[in-house]
């Protein structure tokens, strides 16, 4: 620079305006994500706008003077100052007494979440307005954000945080691609923050900041996580059990019309620990279409009964026995083969059984009569609905006493297999023993006595656990029965049938579900988890049929079940019948809301991955087609799609043209190195803006390669060929 | 200066023709002036931008060499000079001088018995307009006047000058007192305004080692244009260099940001966003190219803009603010070329 002055220095380094205004979107974005299954809307509203203010405010005071530890103090103030005011607001009773409790407490979450967001993004910006390398602070904030968020869906749990995936739900749509839509957010949300670092080396290391920290969340989740709650009551054999073939009628309904004959290939087996019965995953939700009290205080839905002998314990029937089942989903309505009578004993009762999980053959109220197909409302939510008029007993045992056991229909064969039972003598030896016990005379000879005598028996002697030792036995209801008589429903329901069978009475073992009536609490909907799965004891009675003689152990080892979920029993009620739910309040541990939410949390991540590696591979499809476009253009495009693939070359390693900068320029300031790129830039401009000339480029470009290899360590170009964004940032 | 190769005396294309008479002009100015090559560049866009130059420096920085090297570098043409019209006049400003005395006056000629006008410095291919600020602002608006309008009225008589009229003024930044600072838009008339530093070492030498043979004897050397060349030259580089659209929309974008600016209390005129285009064209034929580049926005705009700008109080580099204006505009050029 010899004779003119130089052009003034170049425009100060300004952040553009796009960075900025994605972090304060991203902090928005955070902020709100954040708050949304915590607190109303208004606060959800509240806190991305004091996360947009803090955020903008940060990079203003960060230039100033003040110390960095005096702008994270002023952020912790902030903070602070937000529960200052929600316990102004809500633990106090001034706000409550002026505003009304309920307006105080949501004035005091909107501040909170407004300060409390406004000091964290405020801390967070001027860290990484003051320190680059801190910005993976910020970064990790917000992942964090969207990770609590998922962090409640854990094990699928589809009503907490309620706000999130039930709505979605009610409107019959598929929370998972909220979920997904959540991932896709988040990591756009976070490469958008990556993108707002002008470094592509920094963005990757703060990305890999987020990935250990991801890493190290769901590796502790892993070590310290207890296992996912177990499907319950595949060991009684109503559903398919996982690992077992799942043929025969059990899904399909179309294959009605083989009658009884084709029994499924059902388990009852005994078991020493029952683990799975703890389980609340719901299984289906009964919709009654009258309302119906059972005389016992206990629905009984039957899925499978189990008559036949087999030497050690019940199995299924075969033979056109057992004929009053529902064997097989209906595609159209149908009546059972040997359907119970309806007389003054039994009264019909409409049922809609909605499945949520899948089972092996279609269940019903006590005494299914006919079964009928259903619309299924929300195919993604229920596996299958189907309708099931019962015939539902209206009186009890006492009312039973003086009718005759068996059936008028019944001829020998019937009665040899339905009174088989084990040789040993114990068992007529002990019930003689307990009529003796529990009759008076006159009522020794009576079959609904007797059953009640039997029942009542077992109910007094024997305890409930799900822990046991007689699977091993060669007989494990003798073993049961004449050892600790401690067992669990199998158990019972063998011991009981075997008695009733020794004293010459009609039995077989029932199993499908039992839900205590009281948990209906008055609605129309019952719904009935994994753990209700129930096997019973049921007798044949002269005009009553089959009738439930199910034995209440007084002495209960396991725990109790846990109350079911009143909401989430109305909330698929009203699914079930095609309604969008109420909103109602979760009412639900944090405990089991985050171990839930952490399964959500993982999918979500395997989504955000997928996401990733999608942006991943769009990048480097970019990349690769700008850099093998020279090959396909068109001759009058060639200078233009050659020059940039040579610039996207030169970004790789990191020699790109400044903002402001003109090409010309940037070749001069490179020419020392890469000679050639002159040329080429000459060409590259002059096509663009109207010269008539068309210079040859092949060797330039070439030679341009060849001063790159010579200019440019090895190892920094491969590190610029596996970079993904260089070519983005090619100007 | 890379675009400045050996170019055969007969060309087929006009732009050629011309590039090769400024390829000639300029080893002739470079020959006769040492160390000034940007400089000399830009008084040769000028020149064939049909503008002038104002150029500021201190005295002794080689401004005459540099105008009477152009001066004679200007050969009368095939059909020889035009008649009453010299190839070079230098005219010292002073605080006395009338506007007669550079335009020339009518004096009574006894054989004819009448007025006849006589012609001024002003008539001439290259005036050196030595100190202009140095006169009274009567004689600074007739030497204006002359340039904008390219004629001079005398006594209700309106006489034209040259089409190859081509001014070099200096003035000296320093030595203020006495003097009549050019306004503003009376500087606006100077297509630019040269910044001229002291010439490096190895360059002073160069003048030194010249001794006793004056460089501007070495130049004769070199050989001269002619007037119709330099004509022709300027009708080629307006009409056979393409100035894409998109420089215009620059040039317009790149004056309203300057008035935009705070800093400038009176931005660029539009008369010097008319100016700018064939300056652009100039340096692009210059450097031998048919097209204007944005580089060529890069290298003129500091100097079209500088004296064009009234700044704030305060703001003491133009170029720093002209430098913040055209960023932008560059970033939006550069990024045009690689928009298919």
């Amino acid at each position: 620079m010899s004779a003119v002055a130089p052009v003034g220095a170049p425009a100060r380094e300004r952040e553009p305006t796009v960075a900025v205004v994605s972090r304060l979107l991203v902090h928005a974005l955070g902020a709100a994500i954040f708050a949304a299954p915590l607190v109303r809307g208004e606060a959800t509203a509240l806190a991305a706008l004091g996360a947009a203010l803090g955020a903008g405010l940060a990079p203003r005071f960060a230039r100033g003077p003040w110390r960095t530890g005096g702008l994270v103090t002023l952020g912790v103030a902030l903070l602070a100052l937000g529960f200052l005011g929600r316990f102004l607001f809500v633990d106090t009773a001034i706000a409550a007494r002026g505003l009304g409790p309920a307006a105080a407490l949501r004035t005091g979450d909107g501040w909170l979440f407004a300060f409390g967001a406004a000091g964290v993004s405020f801390a967070l910006r001027s860290l990484s307005a003051r320190r680059r390398s801190l910005a993976a602070l910020e970064v990790v904030a917000v992942a964090a954000a969207f990770m609590q968020l998922v962090v409640a869906h854990r094990h699928g749990a589809i009503n907490r945080p309620f706000e999130i995936a039930d709505p979605i739900i009610a409107a019959g749509g598929d929370p998972t691609h909220v979920f997904y839509a959540v991932g896709a957010l988040a990591a756009l949300a976070v490469v958008l923050l990556l993108l707002a670092e002008r470094s592509v080396w920094r963005s990757l290391l703060h990305l890999a900041a987020v990935l250990l920290v991801l890493g190290l969340v769901f590796g502790l989740t892993d070590a310290l996580d207890p296992p996912a709650p177990p499907v319950a009551g595949a060991g009684l054999g109503l559903r398919p059990g996982e690992g077992e073939p799942q043929e025969g009628e059990g899904g399909q309904g179309n294959q009605r019309g083989q009658g009884g004959e084709q029994r499924p290939d059902e388990n009852l087996e005994f078991q020493d620990d029952l683990d799975t019965s703890q389980s609340q995953v719901p299984v289906a939700v009964v919709l009654f279409h009258s309302d119906y009290s059972s005389p016992t205080g206990v629905y009984y839905f039957r899925q499978g009964a189990f008559s036949q002998y087999n030497g050690r314990r019940m199995v299924g029937a075969t033979g056109g026995l057992d004929r009053d089942l529902g064997d097989a989903f209906p595609s159209r309505t149908y009546t059972v083969p040997d359907p119970p009578l309806l007389n003054q004993n039994r009264t019909s009762v409409e049922t809609t059984v909605a499945l949520l999980t899948e089972h092996n053959r279609p269940f019903g109220l006590e005494a299914p009569v006919r079964f009928a197909p259903a619309r299924n409302p929300d195919p993604r939510r229920f596996d299958r609905l189907y309708r099931v008029e019962s015939a539902v007993l209206t009186s009890d045992f006492f009312s039973m006493i003086g009718a005759r056991a068996g059936a008028k229909d019944w001829g020998p064969e019937e009665w040899t297999h339905y009174t088989e039972g084990p040789e040993d003598p114990r068992y007529a030896a002990l019930a003689q023993r307990i009529l003796d016990e529990k009759l008076p005379d006159y009522l020794r000879g009576d079959p609904a006595a007797q059953v009640a005598a039997v029942t009542s028996w077992l109910a007094e002697q024997g305890t409930y656990s799900l822990r046991s030792r007689h699977a091993d036995a060669d007989d494990p209801t003798a073993d049961f029965l004449f050892g600790d008589v401690t067992g669990y429903c199998v158990h019972f329901a063998h011991a009981g049938a075997y008695l009733l069978r020794s004293l010459g009475l009609p039995a077989r073992v029932a199993t499908g579900y039992a839900v205590d009536e009281a948990q209906r609490a008055g609605g129309s909907a019952l719904l009935i988890s994994g753990e209700t799965s129930h096997a019973w004891p049921e007798v044949r009675i002269e005009g009553f049929g089959w009738v439930v003689a199910d034995i209440s152990p007084q002495n209960v080892i396991s725990p109790p079940p846990a109350p079911s979920d009143q909401d989430l029993q109305r909330l698929l009620g009203e699914l079930a019948r095609g309604l969008e739910a109420m909103p109602i309040e979760p009412e639900t541990p944090l405990v089991q809301q985050l171990e839930r939410a952490f399964d959500w949390m993982k999918l979500s991540l395997l989504g955000l991955l997928w996401f990733l590696g999608l942006v991943l591979a769009a990048l480097f499809g970019g990349k690769l087609w700008r850099r093998l476009a020279p090959r396909f253009a068109d001759p009058a495009a060639q200078p233009r799609v050659a020059y940039r693939a040579d610039l996207d070359r030169l970004s790789d390693v990191g020699i790109r043209r400044r903002r402001g900068e003109s090409r010309e320029s940037f070749a001069a300031r490179v020419a020392e190195a890469l000679p050639a790129l002159v040329p080429l830039t000459r060409a590259h401009v002059g096509a663009a803006f109207g010269s008539r000339r068309r210079p040859d480029l092949g060797s330039h470009r070439s030679e341009l390669r060849q001063q790159l290899r010579q200019a440019v360590p090895l190892w920094r170009r491969l590190l610029g060929a596996i970079d993904p964004f260089s070519w983005l940032l090619t100007r | 200066m890379t675009d400045l190769q050996p170019t055969p005396a007969a060309s087929a294309s006009p732009l050629e023709d011309a590039h090769r008479v400024f390829t000639q002009l300029t080893h002739r100015l470079r020959a006769a002036v040492v160390g000034r090559d940007e400089v000399i560049e830009l008084v040769l866009v000028a020149l064939l931008a049909d503008g002038h130059v104002l150029l500021e420096d201190f005295p002794g920085s080689g401004k005459t060499t540099l105008a009477r090297a152009l001066g004679s570098a200007i050969e009368p043409g095939p059909s020889g000079a035009v008649e009453g019209i010299a190839s070079f006049r230098r005219i010292q400003f002073t605080p006395d001088l009338l506007p007669s005395d550079i335009t020339g006056t009518n004096v009574f000629d006894v054989d004819a018995g009448g007025f006849t006008f006589r012609r001024g410095p002003l008539f001439a291919h290259v005036v050196l307009a030595d100190e202009i600020n140095r006169t009274s602002p009567k004689v600074q608006s007739a030497m204006l006047e002359a340039m904008a309008e390219k004629q001079v009225t005398v006594d209700d008589a309106t006489y034209g000058l040259d089409r190859l009229f081509f001014v070099i003024a200096t003035q000296n930044p320093l030595d203020l007192a006495g003097t009549y600072p050019l306004p503003t838009p009376q500087l606006d008339r100077f297509l630019f305004k040269l910044v001229m530093e002291h010439i490096e070492r190895d360059a002073e030498l160069d003048v030194l080692a010249s001794y006793p043979k004056p460089h501007l004897d070495q130049a004769a050397a070199h050989p001269g244009v002619s007037r119709e060349a330099i004509l022709a030259a300027r009708m080629a580089s307006r009409e056979l260099v393409h100035l894409a659209p998109v420089f215009r929309e620059a040039l317009v974008d790149l004056a309203r940001g300057l008035r935009a600016d705070p800093r400038v209390l009176q931005g660029a005129s539009t008369r010097s966003l008319v100016l700018a285009m064939p300056a652009l064209q100039a340096r692009a034929l210059l450097r031998g190219r048919d097209y204007v580049a944005p580089e060529d926005l890069e290298a003129l705009a500091p100097q079209i803009f500088r004296h064009r700008l009234e700044l704030a109080p305060g703001v003491e580099d133009p170029l720093e603010v002209i430098g913040d204006a055209l960023a932008p505009q560059l970033e939006i050029l550069a990024r045009a070329s690689l928009k298919g």
